[in-house]
């Protein structure tokens, strides 16, 4: 063979030998991106699709598929129905190892059969970071919890500064006496809407009661059986609802329907509105409308109650059986949520309070408490930590969803003239009972845990 | 199929995308649901028992959920003839061919591009007592509109959505009847001394029957489907649940409540009131409907 030849022929093995190089590196450089995926175990995270909220967790699940070798979390978004579309996975057997619960569902989440304990995921955690209140909610009747508190709100009061002042009045009203007061004077300065609402069992039923330590159902607000009954009239709750009905007639209070805007919290912002008792998490949004103008503090007493903790709203995530296999990767997951940064990033993106004492510390360390993104966490912790009382753990009542909406819907009537406040509640407990003992038939032979 | 150009295997492949999407998607969920209505479900599954007729019992005990159904029923009613008379008002004004006939008869099609839900969506500025068309007399009338609080006022904010998104269909079907009524007959009509109005009720009425009755029958039906979305983004079943319409109570009961039971005892009734209602509409008009011409 000439060297030409020799040449050429080598040229066209070296041809040869390039694209089987090239094949070659194509193939390891596809196995060596496919390995990682493959060794790595995955679980599935349902969230709620709360723009705000879904950005905070879904850097989180990023920064934690980063961090880990083993196990890979897929954070989706399932809109609000979350609770509807694991229940619909949970019976197709093909649901996910995590779904984030809203408090009200937690009643039906103790009684699923379908969740494992968080404190048996994660033994070893310090679930005692969490303020007593918190723990209460979403625990068992031994104090174990049972879902990771993820998202953590509670009622505070808001206050339009420029509003008061025209009525020398320098501070928000401490207790309802005071806030009848402050109404008259805002009334007599031609004040249209005074305190907005809007009726949400939530804010004027739950939140109250529980800082009153007054309970709205017997057996313990349902902690202790599923035999519970609703008791609302009699006391304190009707005086209170009668007085929500008095201060609309009177033009004291303006309902979602009586502001321009149609809505309680937007009418607030707008600046329309005096006074509005509304959740913690939506102060980032006043504060944005509204900066120096927004006064804000603890929700109003009564006079002669000494107060108790408030109830914790919001969210926390729910592990669901049938994923045994990837169990250390969920307790690494929720332990990597746990951590002071990711509560700050939540806190920080919603509005929503870090949910450990290791959080707010975080938060107190770096300096953030008077950050107004950050300024509600230690009013929150205060209300959450106040004494406890024996009404001041939670709700444990079935159905209870639907609960809220009759009861709003009752008291609004009353607050529309329709009748009084006796009659909403006494309809209000009669149709309540009746999901009690529809919750405790198909429950039958079932306890809370 | 029998002609043997079509093999019978041939005629089965073709229709079972169809069959199989029914069947998936439309028998198996009534099934699940018939089968639900008599017993209790718990949520999570796995704790099933049976009830009997419990939970039409319990539905029925409920005063409330009668009035539901009343309530549903009359919407459906007027619902449907409402549509159908603005529908056929302008289908006859298209058909007369006056100026501006193909431009409406083009635009009048539009809502059908939008989703029920979105209709509603676009009601509730338009109609916003605060900020929509009636704002400047409320400003001088308060309360003169007011559906966030007039029981009167949101149903009739749901009956508007409803004929404008509803409008496309009945208006297409109408009026393909009207312009399929030969010319001769207007003509032989009006050489005869007849009126405008007078040919309307001896020559098109009852010539496009057959397209009367497709679209009551529709529409009627289409009135309890579609209140669910209307409700959902209009009213939410206010002014104080006085618009909750059985779809929605349905979805409460299911959906926010977890009782899947109740809610498939409501299904079943839905079904009850859809069938009886078009039993109803082919009984009564069924035997008029005129096809041949």
């Amino acid at each position: 063979m000439s060297g030409m030849e020799n040449m050429q022929a080598s040229s066209k093995l070296n041809e040869g030998d390039l694209i089987m190089k090239k094949l070659l590196t194509a193939v390891t450089a596809t196995t060596m991106l496919a390995t990682p995926a493959l060794a790595k175990q995955s679980f599935e995270f349902w969230t709620i699709s709360y723009g705000a909220l879904f950005e905070a967790t879904e850097k989180a699940c990023k920064d934690f598929n980063a961090s880990q070798s083993k196990y890979e979390v897929k954070c989706s978004m399932q809109g609000y129905a979350v609770m509807n579309k694991a229940i619909a996975a949970y019976r197709a057997k093909n649901h996910p190892a995590l779904i984030l619960g809203f408090e009200t569902d937690t009643t039906d989440l103790l009684m699923s059969g379908a969740v494992v304990p968080v404190n048996k995921i994660s033994p070893k955690a310090d679930w005692n970071s969490y303020p007593k209140s918190v723990q209460a909610y979403y625990a068992d009747s031994k104090g174990k919890l049972w879902g990771q508190p993820y998202t953590g709100s509670t009622l505070a009061f808001y206050g339009n500064k420029k509003k008061l002042a025209a009525v020398g009045v320098k501070e928000l009203p401490k207790t309802w006496e005071e806030f009848e007061v402050v109404a008259q004077k805002l009334k007599a300065n031609g004040e249209k809407c005074i305190l907005t609402s809007d009726m949400h069992a939530w804010r004027i039923l739950e939140q109250f009661i529980s800082r009153h330590n007054v309970a709205i159902a017997t057996q313990g607000n349902g902690y202790k059986g599923l035999d519970a009954k609703y008791k609302l009239t009699g006391g304190l709750v009707e005086k209170h609802m009668a007085n929500y009905v008095k201060w609309r007639k009177a033009g004291m209070l303006s309902m979602n329907e009586d502001t321009k805007q149609g809505k309680y919290t937007k009418a607030f912002n707008a600046g329309d509105c005096a006074l509005m008792e509304a959740s913690i998490g939506s102060y980032a949004g006043m504060y944005k409308a509204q900066g120096d103008n927004l006064l804000f503090g603890k929700p109003m007493m009564y006079k002669g109650y000494k107060r108790h903790n408030q109830f914790i709203g919001g969210a926390a995530i729910w592990a669901l059986d049938g994923h045994e296999g990837v169990q250390d990767g969920v307790q690494a997951f929720l332990d990597f949520l746990r951590k002071p940064q990711y509560q700050k990033l939540v806190t920080g993106k919603t509005g929503y309070i870090p949910m450990t004492s290791a959080g707010l510390k975080y938060l107190e360390d770096a300096g953030l408490t008077k950050d107004p993104q950050y300024a509600t966490a230690k009013l929150a912790f205060d209300l959450l930590n106040a004494p406890a009382g024996e009404n001041t753990k939670g709700i444990r009542l079935g159905f209870y969803g639907q609960f809220r909406k009759a009861f709003q819907t009752e008291i609004k009537k009353a607050a529309m003239g329709e009748q009084t406040a006796k009659q909403a509640l006494v309809n209000a407990e009669k149709e309540g009972n009746k999901l009690l003992s529809r919750f405790a038939q198909i429950n039958t032979g079932k306890k809370l845990p | 199929m029998g002609n043997g150009y079509f093999k019978s295997w041939q005629g089965y492949l073709y229709a079972s995308p169809c069959v199989i999407f029914l069947i998936l998607f439309f028998i198996t969920p009534i099934i699940t649901a018939f089968y639900w209505s008599f017993h209790l479900e718990s949520p999570f599954g796995g704790h099933a028992q049976y009830v009997g007729w419990g939970n039409y019992i319990s539905l029925f005990e409920d005063g409330e959920f009668f009035n539901i159904i009343i309530r549903t029923i009359i919407y459906m009613v007027i619902a449907g003839v409402t549509v159908m008379t603005v529908s056929l008002a302008l289908a006859l004004a298209a058909d007369r061919a006056i100026r501006g006939t193909t431009v409406a008869g083009n635009v009048l099609l539009w809502p059908k591009a939008f989703s029920v839900a979105s209709v509603g969506v676009i009601f509730v500025f338009i109609l916003d007592p605060r900020m929509g068309l009636m704002a400047p007399i409320n400003e001088i009338y308060p309360d003169f509109w007011n559906p966030r609080t007039n029981v009167t006022h949101a149903w009739i904010s749901l009956y508007i959505a409803n004929i404008f998104g509803n409008i496309p269909f009945n208006f297409v079907i109408l009026l393909a009847g009207l312009q399929a009524i030969p010319d001769t007959l207007h003509r032989a009509g009006a050489l005869d001394g007849a009126t405008p109005w007078r040919r309307l009720w001896d020559i098109q009425m009852p010539l496009i029957t057959p397209q009367l009755f497709v679209t009551s029958l529709i529409e009627i039906n289409q009135g309890l489907v579609s209140s669910f979305p209307l409700i959902e983004t209009m009213t939410a079943g206010g002014p104080n649940d006085a618009t909750v319409m059985i779809t929605y109570k349905m979805y409460e009961t299911g959906f926010v409540g977890l009782d899947l039971s109740g809610a498939a005892a409501q299904t079943m009734i839905v079904l009850l009131i859809g069938v009886t209602i078009a039993l109803i509409q082919f009984k009564l008009f069924g035997k008029h409907i005129k096809y041949e011409r």
